[in-house]
């Protein structure tokens, strides 16, 4: 294609020519790459090799932790039912002696330190969006400026009063967990020797750096909430201030499914292969109003995380596939040949194919 | 009389390309209309007291189905004015001011600079400086125009699918609540920032015919040979198929996420940025497997358009916290996950499953039920490296 000249446009050299480049042109060098049949069974198998390793190593990894744990919320309190059991909580919720009860943990095998309890709530969704927004994360940092404690509603001004702001506010933060536990271990010969859990560098350490503050908290959780769950800031839940107590700050990491773990504290002691963990556990958060569950998990870790195979399944179903699809296309390109790239073979064209 | 001659000749001449029948197809529509309408075809004759040619106030017919549209001059355009009316798509091509309202009327009106002035090119969408650079302005910059509009509509789609598909899925397990799984500014940055360039680039470079402007004239039956953006390509390759990828990019972070001591891997932010580099990824990748024609420039804007979504993460917290704003969703998270194996694993698992698979359409396709483009690819391919003679542009 020419370019326009200019007619009787006079001497002048301007001209609206656009650039002759390889961009405005259109003409820029260009790799068009051709799927052929060789390259594609390469790939697929290259695929398969790469990945089903992958996997068998995720898998195993994912395999490896040794996890314990046991189901609380309905054994550990009288009642056939949610509501009979909720009703007890209601009558002994001043007196924790009777919320207590002992639940045995067998050590499957050798549980190398650290060991990580984690208490496990199902059917509790720390992601529902009104849930999600009902906090402050300035206030918590310690921040005067700039806070906006409205989304904390209802939990905001303590019962309604204006002069008793909450702080920590909202929803997140009232609904603290507030179960605690002990733990004693016994080996083969029956001594039972009490077990530290620490809660000490359990939390997320850009959180305790960044996100929390060290001051005393107003008007939270004082006595204990009229729905039976909710603890306060203080020593008994880990720390007086949100700094200090990591479980807090674990508790305002919200989760993302319905059923999640929380770290609560960390054992720096190996566990031995047949030994029997007895966990006390003080059961007092309310989750019999909506049918959630508890549990009490003790687990170790690898390099991957906890005990979780969903990686390497993932990665073994998407190589098996790829070996599979690779061996099954290079049996039907030797079953049956067929000319590649023959325009005989378009559907549409009843013309005798002709070639270039 | 020689510049008559000279007219004829050019007409029958396109007439002739345009009703050629070649090994992609017939192409049908064009020579069977003119033979229909009996008017307002391509051999007009000439009359010399008018205008230097009514040449100049024939209309180029050209229509994927059916007829429609007038004769010659205005007032035919004018009997069946009504868009809605006809079938196909109008060309009026002309080159003096009497054309003027012809061109207006057309859905595209190509103006021919020349000695009867500059009103046609001023009212033309397109101007061309000769009658006969309608036949290229047809066949190659028609066709790769609709080819990379098509791309871009059903691109677009694809995209902002797989990212909203996320969010769907996420909210089966919160309870329908409306909770976004990824927050609001990596939101933002997505369509804008991460992943505008490409499809830009695509949208204007894209070439889906090797060498385009000689394989495109050699084979103009291409032209209705194969429709770009069909009804059931959209429907698939827009909005069923990012289903499936924004399932892949939701489920395997979420799912193989897992407490990790004291890393928080598994709370509802970071899985969302696992999910939210996922896509991003992911629709890149989708892209580059699509493209037909991959220069250094679409490679580096790719490359680019994902690299920038990791600095980006680490970035936007410390500039939170400078401005002394606290944001649960963004504090430490992209640097925790940037360091932890379950999402590097997790990439590499969501990429291989969506991009194989994609793949391996691509390669079924390009086999069994290549389009008349791909078939082209191929003959340009292998006579070019029989015959060795060189690959490069015009």
């Amino acid at each position: 294609m020419t370019s326009p000249t200019p007619q009787g446009e006079g001497t002048s050299k301007k001209t609206n020519e656009p650039r002759n480049t390889k961009i405005t042109q259109q003409t820029l060098p260009a790799c068009k790459p051709i799927l052929e049949p060789v390259w594609i069974v390469f790939i697929f198998f290259a695929i398969g090799v790469v990945l089903v390793p992958i996997g068998a190593v995720c898998l195993y990894y994912g395999l490896k932790p040794v996890e314990i744990s046991a189901r609380y919320d309905q054994t550990c309190v009288q009642g056939a039912s949610n509501a009979e059991r909720e009703a007890y909580l209601y009558q002994n919720a001043a007196n924790d002696s009777m919320l207590r009860c002992t639940i045995q943990l067998r050590v499957t095998a050798d549980m190398p330190a650290p060991v990580f309890v984690y208490y496990e709530l199902s059917g509790y969704y720390q992601n529902h969006r009104r849930y999600v927004k009902s906090r402050s994360d300035m206030q918590l940092a310690g921040k005067t400026k700039g806070l906006a404690t409205n989304l904390c509603d209802p939990q905001e001004r303590y019962d309604g009063n204006d002069s008793l702001p909450i702080n920590p506010c909202g929803l997140v933060a009232w609904s603290f967990f507030n179960d605690t536990y002990m733990m004693a271990v016994s080996t083969n010969d029956s001594n039972l020797l009490p077990l530290p859990i620490s809660d000490q560098n359990i939390a997320f350490k850009s959180d305790i750096k960044y996100r929390f503050a060290s001051y005393t908290p107003q008007n939270f959780n004082p006595v204990i909430g009229p729905l039976r769950g909710g603890f306060n800031l203080s020593a008994d839940s880990g720390g007086a201030t949100p700094k200090d107590n990591q479980r807090f700050i674990n508790w305002m990491r919200l989760s993302a499914l319905p059923r999640f773990r929380k770290l609560w504290g960390r054992i720096d002691r190996d566990l031995k292969a047949g030994s029997m963990v007895s966990v006390t556990v003080y059961n007092r958060y309310n989750t019999y109003k909506f049918d959630g569950r508890k549990s009490i998990v003790l687990g170790t870790t690898t390099w991957l995380g906890s005990r979780n195979p969903f990686l390497g399944v993932a990665y073994l179903v998407t190589g098996g596939l790829s070996f599979i699809l690779a061996l099954v296309y290079l049996v039907l390109r030797l079953a049956r040949p067929r000319k590649f790239g023959d325009p005989a073979a378009l559907s549409f064209n009843n013309h005798p194919g002709a070639s270039g | 009389v020689a510049p008559l001659r000279l007219l004829l000749s050019m007409t029958s001449a396109v007439k002739r390309c345009l009703n050629r029948v070649g090994p992609y197809g017939n192409s049908t529509a064009t020579g069977q209309e003119h033979g229909q309408e009996g008017e307002g075809e391509i051999s007009g004759g000439v009359d010399s007291e008018d205008t230097d040619g009514e040449l100049a106030t024939e209309e180029v017919e050209e229509g994927r189905a059916g007829g429609g549209g007038g004769g010659g001059g205005g007032r035919g355009i004018n009997e069946s004015s009504d868009p809605w009316d006809r079938e196909g798509v109008l060309l009026a091509i002309g080159d003096g001011a009497n054309d003027v309202a012809m061109i207006q009327a057309a859905d595209v009106g190509v103006g021919v600079l020349g000695k009867e002035g500059r009103q046609a090119v001023n009212n033309s969408d397109v101007a061309v400086p000769l009658f006969r650079h309608l036949v290229p302005l047809l066949l190659v910059h028609g066709q790769l125009c609709t080819e990379r509009l098509s791309r871009l509509i059903t691109y677009s789609f694809y995209k902002n699918l797989t990212y909203w598909g996320v969010l769907l899925a996420f909210q089966f397990y919160c309870g329908f609540s409306g909770q976004a799984l990824i927050d609001d500014i990596s939101g933002s940055f997505y369509n804008v920032v991460l992943t505008a360039l490409p499809i830009l680039v695509v949208a204007l470079q894209e070439s889906h015919a090797p060498e385009p402007s000689i394989s495109l004239l050699q084979h103009p039956e291409l032209y209705n040979a194969h429709s770009p953006l069909s009804a059931c390509r959209f429907w698939m390759e827009g909005v069923v198929l990012p289903l499936f990828h924004s399932a892949a990019c939701f489920f395997i972070p979420m799912y193989s996420a897992t407490p990790f001591g004291t890393q928080p891997a598994h709370t509802l932010w970071v899985v969302g940025k696992a999910s939210y580099m996922a896509v991003v990824v992911v629709v890149t990748v989708e892209l580059l497997l699509t493209t037909r024609a991959w220069t250094k420039l679409l490679g580096t804007v790719c490359l680019l358009s994902v690299a920038v979504a990791f600095p980006f993460l680490l970035l936007v917290w410390r500039l939170e916290l400078a401005a002394n704003y606290l944001d649960e969703a963004t504090v430490g998270a992209a640097d925790l996950l940037f360091k932890s194996p379950y999402f590097w694993m997790s990439m590499v698992a969501v990429v291989s499953l969506t991009a194989g698979s994609r793949y391996l359409e691509r390669a079924i396709r390009w086999i069994y039920f290549p389009d008349p483009f791909m078939t082209l690819a191929r003959e340009f391919h292998r006579t070019t490296t029989t015959t060795t003679t060189t690959n490069n542009g015009p």
